[in-house]
């Protein structure tokens, strides 16, 4: 079932993080036309063109040069039957008479429009550092990590998405919310929300009691995930005599957390004697929530996202090639 | 079709009572059955978009954010003291559940859980990420909730999806990390990296938040619910969908830690006060930008690279330069700004201090003080989106238990104040937060 059939949506920008919320209403069964104004692609980057493709899937592709105005390229026939209407940050509002405008416009600003850093730049690593994303994920040797590719700029696609769908479903105030502005930058610290309120309670910037003790450890024939924060009883029954006598470090919450790097060790020797469907048995047994860690190219293999459809094939370059969908799926 | 010509009545139960609410959401009612950290951040998004939320706890089964009491991590509270009440003054609790009702229920107990089929009788959606499978158990089924109110929408946010080996499983956010490819694509090529902080829980909830609204949307065209499964480990698969597109074609282009194919100079760098900067170029005007700030050693390195697209053959050497002049420099805000001004994508490494006091956030409204009853006044963090330019969220603390309990079964359910105090004493609802 496809919820937002019906729904009409232009997209103009060239910007990740709209588009990926024009891909979201693509997925969702809306009818996205976009017009594409495209940058060229940096030498040698030849994972570029899969951005491309990935974020365009599903939608109308027409050519549009702000150069030619808004009225010469069709933009502003589209916009008139629109619901809604994604603009890159650039967009050149005063070229659309009001009349056109859809009941909805949204906009992905990398800062919010006013401020100190209103015009600053985004990149994805940009916004991880400053959102505070990177100051989380460490390295052992304590180096900051940004993360890859565009992740905070397509979720600030789908803030964007949200609202835009809530609003232009209003319940009878047509043109109430004609406009959505997200900050991309914003939206790193939004999702990560329980840094600032932990200094606003009480001063601290410690992140591992928000880090929690969550490992990653070598099996014998690949990486496990252990998730050693649910009950202690559970963990001590996995890890066995190597915990034995240790309750007092790990049974308490706050304990566990402020021996987690001890916790750690002990995970990590009971990893490296064992295969990963070994330890992935033992620990669903005790009840302890663990996870193989996923190449990319296991995401591809595994049945279980074709089965929910979250992985489908699409077409890349005249080939069948494969991509995600929505991680939701709707029955009536 | 213009669909917002030809909206649908969504006030709770259809009433004709008029909806004053003026946010996008208003007139929606949400029964949340969410707890931890996914789908409270879902339901915590919704309230402040408008909807009414109606948190439901049960009496001797808190949400787990809550806390662990005495015993919880002192960090998480206010002063480092968990006061009389710590279950009603843990940060994160606190942080993702504002502008929520909450109400305490005993859904184990018959009367308990028809009081939630008279709240579902009123009400637009049911939201809950229990395990798979939980929900049909309970009597709250999509088929079973749909009997009493036909236009029901119910989305279920399961682990691992409500069906093959591994739905029962526990699923926490670190699982869905490693599970999605992130991990390895954040590491270094050669070990795999979780990130910090479960991104995983509040990507699942933005997940969980689109189904809530594309379904009501759904539901305000065509008057009509539905069932909506939400699975969380395959919430963060599309994040990095140009990977996985890449690699069902081709071999995945390798990048290292911290770099990115498309830039260079790019990384993280620290700095001689050992403050850190993020520096991504991703263009020729921005790396002739950064050239004119380099100082003249770095210069001089750099003589012959000359133009962008030679960095990005000689990346290791560009970096290496960068990385050099970044150990001779202090202040990573003041580098940033100063790299920004003059157009190159920079920003200083920020921790929780340091996001916290952000003049930019600042000026734009992001934090709101909301007095807590329990935890006092304190500035919270709100959603990255203004609608006409006009922040909205969050208007009203986190709930404190069993705060709003009375006042939902007298207004949703039609109960007196005599009926109300016989499930009290039979512990069908309320109880104290031990």
């Amino acid at each position: 079932m496809k919820l937002l059939e019906g729904v009409t949506v232009v997209e103009v920008g060239e910007d990740a993080a709209g588009r990926y919320c024009g891909r979201l209403f693509a997925l969702s069964g809306a009818q996205v036309e976009r017009f594409a104004e495209r940058p060229s692609a940096s030498p040698g980057a030849r994972h570029h063109r899969y951005v491309e493709a990935y974020l365009d899937h599903h939608k109308d592709v027409r050519e549009y040069s702000r150069h030619v105005g808004a009225a010469d390229s069709g933009l502003l026939e589209s916009l008139g039957a629109a619901d809604v209407l994604i603009a890159g940050p650039g967009f050149a509002w005063d070229t659309v008479p009001k009349a056109l405008r859809p009941p909805v416009s949204g906009t992905v600003n990398d800062f919010a429009p006013a401020g100190p850093q209103a015009g600053w730049l985004g990149t994805e690593a940009v916004l991880s550092a400053v959102g505070g994303a990177a100051n989380y994920t460490r390295t052992h040797d304590g180096q900051p990590v940004y993360g890859f590719g565009r992740r905070f700029q397509y979720l600030a696609g789908q803030y964007l998405f949200i609202a835009l769908t809530a609003a232009v479903m209003g319940p009878t105030q047509a043109r109430t919310f004609p406009m959505v502005r997200v900050s991309a930058a914003e939206t790193v610290a939004a999702l990560l929300p329980y840094a600032t309120t932990q200094y606003a309670y009480n001063g601290t910037t410690t992140t591992i009691e928000q880090s929690g003790p969550r490992f990653l450890c070598a099996c014998r024939d690949g990486f496990l995930c252990v998730y050693a924060g649910g009950r202690w009883a559970d963990l001590a029954q996995l890890l066995g005599d190597s915990v034995r006598g240790l309750d007092d470090c790990f049974a308490e919450f706050g304990r566990r957390f402020a021996n987690a790097a001890q916790l750690e060790t002990l995970v990590v020797e009971w990893c490296a004697t064992r295969t990963l469907a070994e330890a992935i048995a033992e620990a669903d047994a005790c009840s302890v929530a663990v996870a193989a860690v996923y190449t990319v190219e296991d995401v591809l293999s595994d049945e279980s996202l074709r089965r929910n459809g979250t992985l489908s094939d699409v077409n890349f370059a005249g080939a069948t090639a494969v991509a995600p969908g929505l991680p939701y799926r709707a029955e009536g | 079709m213009n669909i917002s010509s030809t909206p649908t009545d969504i006030s709770p139960a259809g009433n004709t009572q008029v909806d004053r609410n003026p946010l996008p959401l208003g007139g929606l009612r949400i029964v949340d059955l969410t707890h931890v950290w996914s789908g409270p951040s879902a339901t915590r998004l919704l309230a402040g978009l408008g909807a009414e939320v109606i948190k439901i706890e049960g009496p001797s089964r808190p949400d787990f954010l809550r806390g662990t009491g005495h015993a919880d991590v002192p960090s998480r509270y206010p002063d480092q003291k968990h006061g009389r009440d710590p279950g009603n003054r843990n940060a994160w609790f606190n942080t993702v559940n504002t502008d929520k009702r909450g109400i305490t229920v005993n859904l184990k107990d018959p009367d308990g859980l028809r009081l939630l089929h008279q709240m579902i009788a009123e009400s637009h959606v049911l939201i809950a990420n229990y395990r798979a499978g939980v929900l049909p158990r309970m009597g709250l089924g999509y088929e079973q909730l749909k009997a009493i109110r036909p236009s029901i929408i119910v989305v279920e946010m399961t682990g691992y999806g409500s069906v093959g080996p591994m739905s029962a499983m526990q699923s926490y956010g670190a699982q869905f990390d490693a599970m999605s490819g992130a991990a390895w694509l954040t590491g270094d090529g050669k070990q795999p990296l979780l990130t910090g902080f479960a991104l995983s829980d509040p990507v699942a909830g933005l997940s969980a938040a689109c189904a809530v609204v594309s379904a009501v949307a759904r539901l305000r065209r065509t008057g009509e619910g539905c069932y909506v499964e939400v699975i969380q480990r395959d919430a963060m698969v599309p994040l990095l969908g140009e990977y996985v597109l890449e690699a069902s074609v081709d071999d995945l282009s390798p990048t290292g830690l911290n770099d990115a194919e498309e830039a260079c100079p790019h990384g993280l760098f620290q700095l001689g006060d050992d403050s850190w900067v993020a520096i991504a170029v991703e263009d020729e005007p921005a790396f002739h930008a950064l050239l004119d700030q380099l100082d003249d050693a770095a210069r001089a390195q750099l003589a012959d690279v000359g133009t962008h697209a030679s960095a990005m053959i000689r990346r290791d050497e560009v970096n290496a330069a960068v990385r050099a002049w970044c150990r001779r420099r202090t202040d990573a805000a003041a580098l940033s700004g100063q790299l920004q001004v003059a157009g190159v994508p920079a920003g200083p490494v920020s921790d929780g201090r340091d996001v916290y006091g952000d003049e930019q956030l600042r000026e734009n409204g992001f934090f709101r003080r909301l007095e807590h009853p329990s935890a006092g006044a304190h500035d919270y963090p709100g959603p990255p989106l203004t609608l006409n330019d006009q922040r909205f969220a969050p208007r009203s603390p986190a709930p404190v238990f069993d705060q709003d309990t009375d006042a939902v079964l007298r207004a949703v359910c039609g109960l007196d104040a005599d009926e109300i105090s016989a499930l009290r004493e039979r512990g069908v609802v309320g109880a104290a937060l031990s």
